[in-house]
Parts: C-alpha cells; sequence; structure tokens
C-alpha cells in the first residue's frame, strides 16, 4: 500500500515546491517592485555628486517655502511668537498638515454620526449601506475630483438648486473647501466602519451595569462607551491624517498652485526633472506619515486588551418609542445628518452624470460626442479616449495576474504561526503605508531609466513599471480579504487533508481556497479597482509614453473644459462597476463549491 | 524474528519555547493493536498523537513506523488516517467527495475502483444511501462516521483518533465505541486512540496509556491499569478509588499496616520491593469492594451524603478528615463500618 505513495513523480516534486516557490517569487517582486524603487528614491535624496549628505533635508527643513516660519525652528533661529501668530503665511508642507488636521476633523464630523446610525440602529437596508461604506475605497480619486466640481463648482448643481430658490451662488473650485469635502468622503466612511465596529462590541452589560447603579443615559454613555470608543476615533483619525497628508489628485484637479501639498510639488519637481529635492520632500513626508501611524501604535499597545463583550447592546428602531425629547432628539440630529449626507456622498456622482448629459441648452451628448471626435479625429500629441480605456483594463488585468497570487501567497505565509511572522506581517504590509508616488519615482529612476548589474544594463518598460506599481498598491487588499477567512479555518481541515495524502499546496488548492473563495473575489475586485483608479504612480510613470489611463486622461481634461472630463469619468464608473459585476459574477459561480 | 512495533517513540521530548509538553515519553505499539492514551486535559497525550501524525516534530527522541524512522516526514508521507475531535470534514464537498478524497494521492487497497471503494466503505460505516449528502445535514453520529471512513478509505497501516467522541452524548457515545472496535478488529488496523475519558479507554483497547504532566505514569491492559495502579495519580485517575497511607507494623502472609485509629491488612505485592516493618506505604481499596458490617479489616466512617444509582447507592463517607467512596447495595446512614479482603486492598507504593 505504502509503495504506491513512495512513487514520486516530478510533477509531484514540484507541487510540493510550489508553496515555496511562489513565495520566493513573491519576495522577489516585493524587492524589486517596492523595496528597490524605495531604497532609489531614498539614495537619490542622500547621495548628492557621488558622496552622501543630508544636505539635501536641511535644506528642506529650513527653507521657509516648505515650512514657513518653523523653517527658522531648523535653521537654529528662535521664530519666538511669530510660529503661533494667526494668520501667517504657512510654507508648503505645515499647510499639508494644516489640510490634513482640517480633512480629519471634517472626516470625523461626517463620519461619527455615521458609526452611531450603523452601531445603534436597525433599519431596511442597513447592511447594505454598511457595505456601501467600503466603496468611496475603490472610486477612483480623480473621479470624484470630477464629481465635486460638478457639484460645488460655479456651475454647479449645488448653485443650480440655490439658483432656483433665489439664493444667490457659490463657488467653491480652487478652494480649500472643496478639498475638505472630497477628502472627508474619502474618509468619513472608514471612519465610520471602524467606530461602528468597535461600538457594536461594547457589552450591553456594561451599560446595564452603570445604569443600575445609577447613571443616566447620556452619563452610561460618557463613563462607559465613550472610553472604549476612544481607541476606535484615534485609530480612524490617525489613518484620516495620513491619508489627506499624502493627498495628490483630489488637491491637483480641485485646487490651483496656491493650495499645492507636499505630493502635488513632489510631482511638480519631477516634471521639472529636479529629482533630488522631489526624493528628499517624498521622504520628508513618508517620515511625516510613519511618525503618526507609529504614535499611534505606541498609544494602541498601551491600551490593555479589553474584555469584549459577548452581548452588544441592542439596536433601536428608527421609529421613535414615544415623543419624548430622549427619543426624538437623536433621530432628528440622524435626519439632518442624512441630508449633508446625500449632499457630500450622493450629489457628486449623481452630478457628474448629470453633468456629462447636459450643457447649456439642456439635454446633451455633446460630451460624449466630443470624446468620439477625439478618438476620431484628434491629433496625435492629444488624449484620446480609447486607448485610456484599452491601458486601463489592460493594466487592471495585468495587476490581478500579479496581485492575486501575491495576496494569497502573503496570506497563508502569515496566518501560520511561525517566528518571525511578525516582520513578515510588516515587510509585506508596508506598500499600505508607503504613496504610489514614492514607488512611482522610485521605479521611474531606478527600473525604468536603467539599472546596471554585472556589467548589463537593464530596463523596465513603462508598462511593467506601471503594472509593478499596481500591482503593489493592490495585493495588500487581496491579503487583508484573504487572510481572515483563513485565520477562522478549522486547521484540522488542513491537518486532515495532508493526512489523506495532500501536499501543502494540494490542500490549499482543494480546500482552504475553495472555502475562502468570498474573500479571493473580493480581493480580486479591490485589486482591479485600485488599478483602475490609481492615479500617482501612473501619472509619473506614463509620462511621455503611451501609456495613459482613464484616470490620466480625466485630469488632462478636467484643466480645460468639464463636460467630456464628467463624460469620460461616467465612462471610469461604467468600467469599475461593470469588473466589479463581473468579477462577483465569476465569484458566485465558484463559490457554490 | 520478532515483528517489529508497529509505532514506537522512544525518549521524545516536546517543548513549545519554555513550555515542557512531553517529557521524553517511550511507548510500542503492536501492529493490530488498539492503543489508548488516557490522561487529563493538556497532560500531552494529544501532542503524542500529532507528533505520530506528523502535524509537530518532536524536540528530541525518535518516532519509528514498522522500525522505519519517520522524523521529518510530512503528514502526506506517514501513511496514516487521523480522525479529528470535531471530524474536520470539508464543508465544501459531499460525504462521498470526503470519503474519496484520499484517493486522489494513492490506488486504493485491493483490486477496487475508486467508487466501489466509497461504496465499501459507506457499507463499513453503515451509511450507505448517504453519498450526496452535505456534511452539513448530518447529526454528530454521522459526521464522525463519516471521518472514520474518510481516514481509512486510502487503506492506510496506522488510524490516529483524537477524542473521535467527545462532542457526542452519553448514549451515542457508547454505541459508537463499539462500532469503532468492530471496524478496527474487522481491518486489523493498528491503532492509537486519545481520550479523556477512563471508562472509554478501559472498555475500548487492547492496551492503555495513563498519561499525565507530560509523562506515562502507566502502560497495560485495560485489567492491569483498572486492578494495579502503579501510582497514585492512575489509582485515583481511572475509576473511583479509596487511598490509605500508614506505616506497615507487621509482616505476615499479608501486610500489616497502622492508619492511626485503625489497623488493617492488606495483600503483599509482588511487584514492588520487599517491605520493611516501619516503612510509610500506600494503598488503595476501590468502592465496590467494601463490605458493609464486615468485622475484618474493617474501619469506621460516617455517612454525608448517599446518591441512588439504579442498581446500586454510591456513599460518600467521611473518615477523619479523609473523604471515602463506597458502592453499596442498600442505602446507608449515621456511623458504619466498613470493610475489605486484604487481597482487593492494592498497594501503589512504599516508601
Amino acid at each position: 500500500m505504502s509503495s504506491a505513495r513512495s512513487e514520486r513523480t516530478v510533477r509531484d516534486r514540484i507541487e510540493r515546491r510550489i508553496l515555496a516557490i511562489f513565495g520566493l517569487s513573491t519576495v522577489l517582486l516585493l524587492l524589486g517592485m517596492f523595496y528597490y524603487p524605495v531604497g532609489t528614491v531614498f539614495i537619490e535624496a542622500i547621495v548628492v555628486d557621488g558622496s552622501a549628505t543630508i544636505s539635501v533635508f536641511l535644506d528642506i527643513l529650513r527653507d521657509p517655502f516648505y515650512f514657513g516660519e518653523t523653517a527658522r525652528l531648523f535653521a537654529g533661529e528662535s521664530p519666538g511668537w511669530d510660529l503661533f501668530r494667526p494668520g501667517r503665511e504657512l510654507g508648503l508642507v505645515e499647510f499639508t498638515a494644516w489640510q490634513a488636521v482640517l480633512s480629519t476633523l471634517a472626516s470625523l464630523a461626517l463620519g461619527l454620526p455615521l458609526a452611531y446610525l450603523l452601531a445603534r440602529f436597525e433599519f431596511r437596508g442597513r447592511r447594505t449601506l454598511r457595505s456601501l461604506t467600503i466603496l468611496p475605497f475603490v472610486l477612483p480619486s480623480i473621479m470624484v475630483a470630477v464629481g465635486f466640481v460638478a457639484t460645488f463648482g460655479s456651475n454647479g448643481t449645488v448653485n443650480d438648486v440655490l439658483g432656483l430658490f433665489g439664493l444667490g451662488s457659490i463657488n467653491m473650485t480652487g478652494t480649500l473647501k472643496i478639498i475638505i469635502l472630497a477628502h472627508a468622503f474619502y474618509n468619513a466612511p472608514l471612519v465610520a466602519r471602524i467606530v461602528a465596529a468597535s461600538w457594536e462590541t461594547v457589552d450591553a452589560s456594561a451599560v446595564e451595569t452603570a445604569r443600575s447603579l445609577g447613571a443616566g443615559p447620556l452619563r452610561a454613555f460618557w463613563d462607559v462607551v465613550a472610553p472604549q470608543l476612544y481607541p476606535a476615533v484615534l485609530m480612524s483619525a490617525a489613518l484620516t491624517f495620513v491619508f489627506t497628508f499624502g493627498t495628490f489628485p483630489i488637491v491637483l484637479a480641485l485646487g490651483d498652485l496656491s493650495l499645492a501639498t507636499v505630493e502635488v510639488w513632489v510631482n511638480r519637481l519631477i516634471g521639472r526633472f529636479n529629482y533630488a529635492e522631489a526624493a528628499g520632500l517624498a521622504i520628508i513626508e513618508l517620515a511625516i506619515s510613519l511618525s503618526v501611524l507609529y504614535a499611534y501604535l505606541r498609544y494602541e499597545a498601551k491600551q490593555s486588551n479589553q474584555a469584549r463583550g459577548v452581548r452588544p447592546l441592542p439596536r433601536k428602531s428608527l421609529r421613535p418609542a414615544s415623543r419624548s425629547p430622549r427619543e426624538l432628539l437623536p433621530r432628528i440630529g440622524l435626519g439632518v445628518y442624512s441630508l449633508i449626507a446625500l449632499v457630500v456622498f450622493v450629489a457628486p456622482i449623481v452630478s457628474m452624470i448629470y453633468a456629462s448629459l447636459t450643457g447649456p441648452t439642456g439635454f446633451t451628448l455633446d460630451h460624449f460626442q466630443f470624446l468620439i471626435e477625439r478618438q476620431t479625429g484628434g491629433a496625435d500629441f492629444q488624449i484620446q479616449p480609447w486607448p485610456a480605456i484599452r491601458n486601463s483594463l489592460v493594466f487592471g488585468f495585468a495587476t490581478l495576474l500579479v496581485a492575486l497570487p501575491m495576496g494569497v501567497t502573503v496570506a497563508v505565509l502569515t496566518t501560520r504561526k511561525y517566528r518571525g511572522r511578525k516582520l513578515v506581517d510588516v515587510v509585506t504590509m508596508a506598500p499600505l503605508a508607503v504613496s504610489g508616488i514614492i514607488v512611482g519615482l522610485g521605479l521611474l529612476r531606478g527600473l525604468v531609466f536603467g539599472v546596471e548589474i554585472a556589467g548589463y544594463r537593464i530596463f523596465v518598460g513603462g508598462a511593467i513599471a506601471i503594472i509593478a506599481a499596481h500591482a503593489v498598491a493592490g495585493y495588500p487588499f487581496v491579503v487583508r480579504t484573504v487572510a481572515p477567512g483563513l485565520e477562522k479555518l478549522d486547521p484540522q481541515l488542513l491537518e486532515s487533508a495532508r493526512s489523506l495524502g495532500a501536499s501543502r499546496a494540494r490542500a490549499l488548492l482543494d480546500v482552504e481556497l475553495p472555502l475562502v473563495w468570498p474573500g479571493v473575489v473580493a480581493g480580486a475586485a479591490f485589486a482591479f479597482a485600485i488599478s483602475i483608479g490609481e492615479f500617482s504612480a501612473t501619472i509619473i510613470l506614463a509620462e511621455g509614453a503611451n501609456q495613459y489611463t482613464m484616470p490620466i486622461a480625466i485630469e488632462r481634461f478636467i484643466g480645460r473644459r468639464l463636460g467630456p472630463a464628467t463624460a469620460m469619468g461616467v465612462v471610469l464608473l461604467f468600467v469599475t462597476s461593470l469588473s466589479f459585476v463581473v468579477i462577483e459574477r465569476i465569484g458566485g459561480e465558484h463559490s457554490g463549491l | 524474528m520478532a515483528s517489529e512495533p508497529a509505532v514506537e517513540l522512544t525518549a521524545v521530548r516536546k517543548e513549545y519555547g519554555k513550555t515542557m509538553a512531553l517529557d521524553g515519553i517511550s511507548f510500542a505499539v503492536e501492529p493490530s493493536e488498539f492503543f489508548t492514551l488516557v490522561g487529563p486535559s493538556g497532560c500531552g497525550k494529544t501532542t503524542t498523537l500529532r507528533l505520530v501524525g506528523g502535524f509537530e516534530q518532536p524536540t528530541s527522541g525518535t518516532v519509528q513506523f514498522g522500525g522505519r524512522d519517520v522524523s521529518g516526514l510530512p503528514p502526506e508521507d506517514r501513511d496514516v488516517g487521523v480522525v479529528f475531535q470535531n471530524y474536520a470534514l470539508f464543508p465544501h464537498m459531499t460525504v462521498s467527495e470526503n470519503i474519496a478524497y484520499g484517493l486522489n494521492f494513492s490506488e486504493p487497497p485491493g483490486d477496487v475502483t475508486d467508487e466501489e471503494r466509497v461504496s465499501e466503505l459507506l457499507e463499513l460505516v453503515d451509511l450507505a444511501g448517504m453519498e450526496d449528502r452535505d456534511p452539513a445535514a448530518l447529526s454528530g453520529g454521522q459526521k464522525q462516521r463519516v471521518a472514520m471512513a474518510r481516514a481509512l478509505a486510502p487503506g492506510p497501516e496506522i488510524l490516529l483518533l483524537d477524542e473521535p467522541m467527545s462532542a457526542l452524548d452519553a448514549q451515542l457515545r457508547e454505541r459508537l465505541r463499539i462500532t469503532i472496535r468492530e471496524i478496527q478488529q474487522e481491518l486489523g488496523i493498528t491503532t492509537i486512540y486519545v481520550t479523556h475519558d477512563q471508562e472509554e479507554a478501559l472498555a475500548i483497547s487492547d492496551r492503555v496509556a495513563v498519561v499525565n504532566d507530560g509523562g506515562i505514569e502507566q502502560i497495560g491492559t485495560p485489567e492491569q491499569i483498572y486492578d494495579e495502579p502503579k501510582t497514585e495519580f492512575v489509582a485515583e485517575f481511572i475509576g473511583d478509588n479509596n487511598v490509605f497511607t500508614g506505616v506497615i507494623t507487621a509482616l505476615d502472609e499479608t501486610v500489616t499496616v497502622d492508619l492511626g485509629e485503625e489497623t488493617v491488612d492488606v495483600a503483599p505485592a509482588d511487584t514492588l520491593d520487599e517491605p520493611t516493618v516501619g516503612d510509610r506505604m500506600r494503598f488503595c481499596v476501590r468502592p465496590e469492594d467494601f463490605v458493609v458490617g464486615q468485622e475484618r479489616n474493617s474501619i469506621r466512617a460516617h455517612v454525608e451524603s448517599a446518591e441512588f444509582l439504579g442498581d446500586r447507592t454510591r456513599v460518600h463517607l467521611s473518615w477523619g478528615g479523609t473523604e471515602l467512596l463506597a458502592l453499596t447495595d442498600e442505602p446507608l446512614d449515621g456511623e458504619v463500618s466498613l470493610g475489605f479482603e486484604p487481597a482487593d486492598a492494592h498497594i501503589i507504593s512504599q516508601y
């Protein structure tokens, strides 16, 4: 009986090592597509004329253009009270931090009521609403920018509505307000998700104990519920700060140069071929972002692991139980909130579609007509729609092919228990914390311009570099959707398969993957959507080459005419939604296994 | 030439970081033997089974199958079938797909097709007609039998059962353990069984190893384990027992032991050292071996409570500060005198 098993074929031997092979490939890809490029940027900033120096950093830190009055601090002078003088001119980095703080506050203001609604009330469509909060993550930011212009710009829908009531007009294009609103569009749902999840683990019996000891409902909230929510609120605030500190397409499309943030300026410096300063600035940005994240993680580590409740707080109905103020006030508040939420979250998308179909004379297909004319009759140097769509799709599928196996491999490697797993976790998830512009710049200066290895000069085409950057940005999402499922699987399922003769890889294929298939599909959808919407790395790498994608096309259009930009935005929205549906369908068949 | 043991562990140690799970255990399982590891939770019995299955590697020591060192071999190369506590049926496969899974990697034993093999096994575990069911639609006992069939399908040399019945109710457990024993004897397959239930261990096994705190306390047939416990732990863990400690005062055909208030005679143990007057010693008496009102070897105890069990009554008594247990035919009350035959007392240790 055992002889049948001892006869190993070549195929068998490959199968047994397949996981190791995938692991090694993942490491090599990460090294080549992430760590090497990021390292290139570092070296770019540190090595000037062949010798190591920190002068690039010092120059940036001491330049009032970047750091305003704070620069004098770095230069060794004492700015004194000037530092806190209201209305003083902010340096570029200072301004970036300032708008990130405002965006964080706005996101909290818009996100916390949503968390309250999701965690404490039961109503029709609650689950759907909850799933929808993931959507902003995958909506291409440049498309959202177009939507905001179409909503809050001088010819936007908000002005149309105000005009109907004879209420004058606003123009938020090119203001800090519209940028902060757009940031809130992205990050408030994130705040809501994180805080609601934490709220749902608050133990009802803790609140009931406080109530029985004499605390009123409000007092019980402040004393029992709120302290359990602080870590989640702080975490979502830290993440929002980091995301908005590294903002790029939103500001590029919505603001003018007076509102430039760090990444916008890095991009401009690259355009001027000032790579050293671009790299230095990008590294300073990374350092600030990582310090905020690190400070948060230190705080989190200090929090003792609270016992999580087994019995969550019961959800209330949206219909008030009585006409008492205690019942009515929160619901009226939520009603007002939902109107504001409608304007911030729904209006931009609806306005974009509306704007793409209307002109000065009412309903029109002119903007789509324009895209077609540009395609058929445009000059070579002009951005054409079809190549943008084609490139986006090609990059999207190529990203999927790379990011999916990478993500699954990392998920498998990080759910097993072994020494050094934490390190693997950090090393493989680092791409989440590093902005696309650094990866893009690194790829450009390294592999795209050419690298000399053992006398051979190695080039990587722009298209390959774009796919690499997209895959690096997308695969952590595959890990995040696949790993929790794997973690929950009974390890004895795997052990049963192994004892029945299945190799590790075969057991993964036969048992684990079919059981976490919905997670794999969700990860694929994320990776694809991230690629379709990616802007920062693409705009750096696609420059000059014929590799622009839909987001790049929109950015080119938006500067000149809003109409074609909204039309292109609708096409992007359509392609993104369609790919989601297609991937869901494929997944649907398999999940029936 | 004597045949090699089917499974042999030699001085196996297993440490998890600084925690010692197994402290150098050794035992051998003969071909076709039903061998049970019994012990309280956390004693190391499941770790031992996982080492045999190849799911863990020993920190030191060797694991051999039929004289062949299998250390370092992954589970898929060990030719073992495993049934886990929670069955671990593949939820995305039907009953027959579950059973057939192992046949992807090896030919079925005998000259049969995969389909025929699956039918054979369904027949064996009495589940014919359940082929296309989802595991989720099965009862606990049915799941357990599917898990058994799946483990046996490729015709493994060794069957490992890790508390396969602990999730089932008492009546079903009793029926299933008969089924398991019958299947094991029909196939003549070497089986290692892990349980915390001493009654189950005694009922089902050829030999039993009592495991405690990472070491083996005693290995023997169920009768040996029950009648001649070698350590206080075995005496107390296997069945109910009353342990007495006293000083040897005289040596005769029997050993006379001073318990403080009373003096009793116990039969000498041939396995221990020659007893000496003045030594302290420990012996045990089973609850069912007490005879109420017997003059010889009697001790006086006070009845604390009694549980009516149907055919017998379980009586809790206090003797000095010590709790005693007796099984009697009728309920007792107040002060009673309990006697026992010297041969029914089993000496555990002398020191």
